[in-house]
């Protein structure tokens, strides 16, 4: 083979090649085929999140509620009926706080979780020997500019801790066995790390399931577009209570948020609650919550699907609970 | 004599150590290439999940040439955008960047969403604009010199009536003052938000000081002055008393009145007499058809409800039915193609009352329009 024909085959060889890389990356599709792959092998793909629950011991408080204003004070006096964070946090445990971060909104909007109740969690859980606090949010629309202005970020700085952005390798399919979800993109990879789990969410007025609080907080943990659950949103919430067994849940009333849910068209749509509930029965707490917004429990839907379903109770008079003022 | 020629056989060719080279890059590039695809494949993607609606609905748009792209999900850091110059609709091409303060500055490029994809910016809220037919959102956040916030939303609507309807919607019953703003306008603290044309827009601040309190007003009357002015026609205003009417109560539902599936394009307002709400209503449908079908929807709703059979009263041509359970009575009456009355009310009598007042209105003609600037006038419809 002389050199001129050499070269004119390794041209054209390398024409093929381009060729074909290009087809490739053009017919590749990258939505399609790890989904299939992941379908094919089945629900062993999927990931099924642990329970991060305490057993309660003989005579535990099973909520409890602090009145008050500041937060720090608060969240100190509703640890402290609770039997302390030393109860729910062991030394060298990771932390996950997931705080309600949905909006690029202030605080004082009451449409997400306040950065003082947060930092006063975070340094409850350092105090008890957390090796590592992580905090946790999926909001749709720019996460970074969501962190920064409802000051969650910088509450997560001076608490030394985490936030885990929700980039598309931080997300996995997990398994609910819900009503509704079956399985679904999880912000999964912050569960994944965490021995315990600590949800703390605003108690707020919400347009389309009537109130949003410690159950829907973990609406923001899920991926995809989930948007679609809207048309069954009791259902999906229920699930979500189903989903995730968090170690505690703080709602944080704080301020409430009582009309134009979940964003506020104003601030004169929040107003004083003064009051912390904590607890480790969600459906408890958040029953609490609801008689907070003025609102009867009995008649808010999600709460009854996860009474009925076993996931907590909506009686929540009928649990150890205490109540005190913070100062 | 060759080998060729010694046994007929094609001679061996000598392969050089470059074409050795070659062809082993080859080789590596294809299985690189190979790998790299299935890599690829493997990773997890959660825009994998997304359900692209907009084609599916049919009322997807594309933006104008010129406006701003409609963002994507996920924008996770969006790049500094073109400003729009021209747009499917007046408040759609508003020019945000254009209305800065003063000292002030973007805080990052104006954002635009379309209806399918406006759950981005307000999940959980979007699908009550969607309600009244909104179009596109067009925001911006405004930083001061002082760390301070303006949030600016213009929804761009489907009609001067939608963006009546999300307005009164919106507006808090209480701790709000009227803002000569638009058609119509409210300043609440840490808030303004008015209506004009198919508008609606807000300006929302990070906290309610006098200094925010100015700029936000300013705002929202900069915003205004670029919106052609387009009044609502508030036809349902005409029929409701002004007697007694709570300010600001009046509403418009384009669908599910007082959370009635069968209640659509209602006009309401809320009554205070003798110490008691009364919650009114008037519904207009395209023929009387549709309004007789709304008033059948009614009795199936008693039925259902156990408020059994309604109690029939007779009107000046017509007939009012009284039905009650639980403590709460309805009285609603169907005149042509409009249906209206009194919805869920603890006091039966004051709700039959103030529903024969409503019929006079709305048989006799005997109203009040608001003018063009939004302000309720006496007249006939």
């Amino acid at each position: 083979m002389d050199r001129r024909r050499f070269l004119g085959r390794i041209g054209l060889t390398g024409a093929a090649l381009a060729s074909l890389g290009a087809g490739a990356i053009a017919l590749h599709d990258r939505h399609g085929t790890g989904l299939y792959e992941r379908a094919r092998r089945g629900p062993a793909a999927r990931v099924r999140l642990p329970s991060f629950r305490v057993p309660d011991t003989t005579g535990s408080v099973q909520l409890a509620i602090a009145r008050g204003t500041d937060p720090a004070r608060l969240v100190a006096t509703a640890l402290g009926m609770l039997g302390g964070i030393e109860r729910f946090v062991r030394p060298g445990d990771v932390v996950l706080l997931k705080p309600n971060v949905a909006f690029a909104r202030p605080a004082s909007w009451g449409a997400t979780t306040r950065p003082e109740t947060l930092l006063a969690v975070a340094r409850h859980c350092r105090q008890a020997g957390a090796a590592k606090i992580l905090v946790a949010d999926n909001p749709i629309n720019q996460p970074e500019g969501c962190f920064a202005k409802t000051g969650i970020q910088a509450a997560a700085a001076a608490a030394g801790a985490r936030i885990v952005w929700p980039r598309p390798e931080a997300f996995s399919r997990v398994q609910i066995d819900g009503e509704v979800l079956s399985s679904w993109p999880v912000l999964g990879a912050p569960l994944l790390k965490a021995d315990k789990v600590i949800g703390i969410a605003p108690c707020k007025d919400h347009n389309l399931c009537s109130a949003s609080m410690s159950m829907k907080n973990w609406y923001g943990l899920l991926g995809g577009r989930r948007n679609q659950f809207h048309q069954q949103i009791h259902r999906v919430i229920a699930d979500l209570a189903q989903m995730v067994q968090p170690t505690l849940v703080i709602l944080d009333g704080t301020r409430l948020l009582v009309r134009n849910g979940p964003t506020g068209g104003s601030l004169a749509d929040v107003t004083a609650g003064d009051t912390l509930i904590a607890g480790t029965d969600m459906v408890a707490v958040d029953a609490a919550g609801y008689e907070l917004l003025g609102r009867d429990p009995a008649r808010l839907e999600y709460l009854q699907r996860a009474s009925a379903r076993g996931l907590g109770t909506s009686r929540w008079r009928e649990l150890n609970w205490r109540q005190d003022w913070a100062g | 004599m060759d080998q060729h020629s010694a046994n007929g056989a094609a001679p061996r060719p000598v392969v050089r150590r470059a074409e050795r080279v070659a062809s082993v890059l080859i080789l590596a590039g294809l299985a690189a290439i190979g790998a790299a695809v299935y890599w690829r494949g493997q990773q997890y993607d959660p825009e994998a999940e997304r359900l692209d609606v907009l084609p599916l609905s049919g009322r997807g748009q594309a933006a104008a040439p010129g406006a701003l792209p409609e963002q994507s999900v996920p924008p996770r850091t969006a790049a500094p955008q073109p400003v729009a110059t021209a747009a499917s609709t007046p408040c759609d091409g508003v020019p945000l960047a254009e209305l800065v303060p003063p000292g002030w500055r973007l805080a990052g490029p104006p954002e635009r969403y379309g209806a399918a994809r406006l759950y981005e910016k307000i999940d959980g809220r979007a699908e009550l604009y969607l309600a009244y037919d909104v179009q596109t959102l067009l925001f911006a956040s405004m930083l001061g010199p002082d760390g301070a916030t303006l949030d600016v939303y213009v929804y761009a609507m489907d009609t001067p009536l939608d963006a009546f309807g999300i307005f009164s919607a919106e507006r808090p019953p209480t701790g709000a003052t009227v803002a000569a703003v638009g058609q119509s306008g409210y300043q609440a603290p840490g808030s303004v938000a008015f209506h004009q044309a198919a508008c609606y827009a807000q300006v929302l601040a990070a906290a309610d000081t006098p200094q925010l309190r100015q700029h936000a007003l300013a705002m929202a009357e900069a915003l205004a002055a670029r919106v052609p002015p387009d009044s609502a026609d508030l036809w349902g205003a005409a029929f409701l008393p002004a007697r007694d009417q709570v300010e600001p109560s009046l509403r418009y539902s384009k669908r599910a009145a007082f959370g009635l599936e069968f209640l659509d394009n209602a006009f309401t307002a809320t009554y205070l007499r003798h110490g008691e709400e009364l919650s009114a209503f008037v519904a207009e449908y395209p023929d009387s058809a549709q309004a007789a079908a709304t008033l059948q929807a009614f009795r199936q709703f008693w039925r259902a409800s156990g408020a059994g059979a309604p109690e029939e009263l007779p009107l000046p041509g017509g007939t009012l039915l009284v039905a009650g359970g639980s403590g709460y009575h309805d009285a609603v009456f169907q005149a042509h193609r409009r249906v209206g009355g009194v919805a869920m009310a603890t006091d039966r009598q004051g709700a039959v009352q103030l529903a024969q007042e409503i019929w006079q209105r709305v048989t006799r003609g005997r109203s009040r329009r608001p003018d063009a600037s939004g302000a309720v006038v006496p007249s006939a419809r």
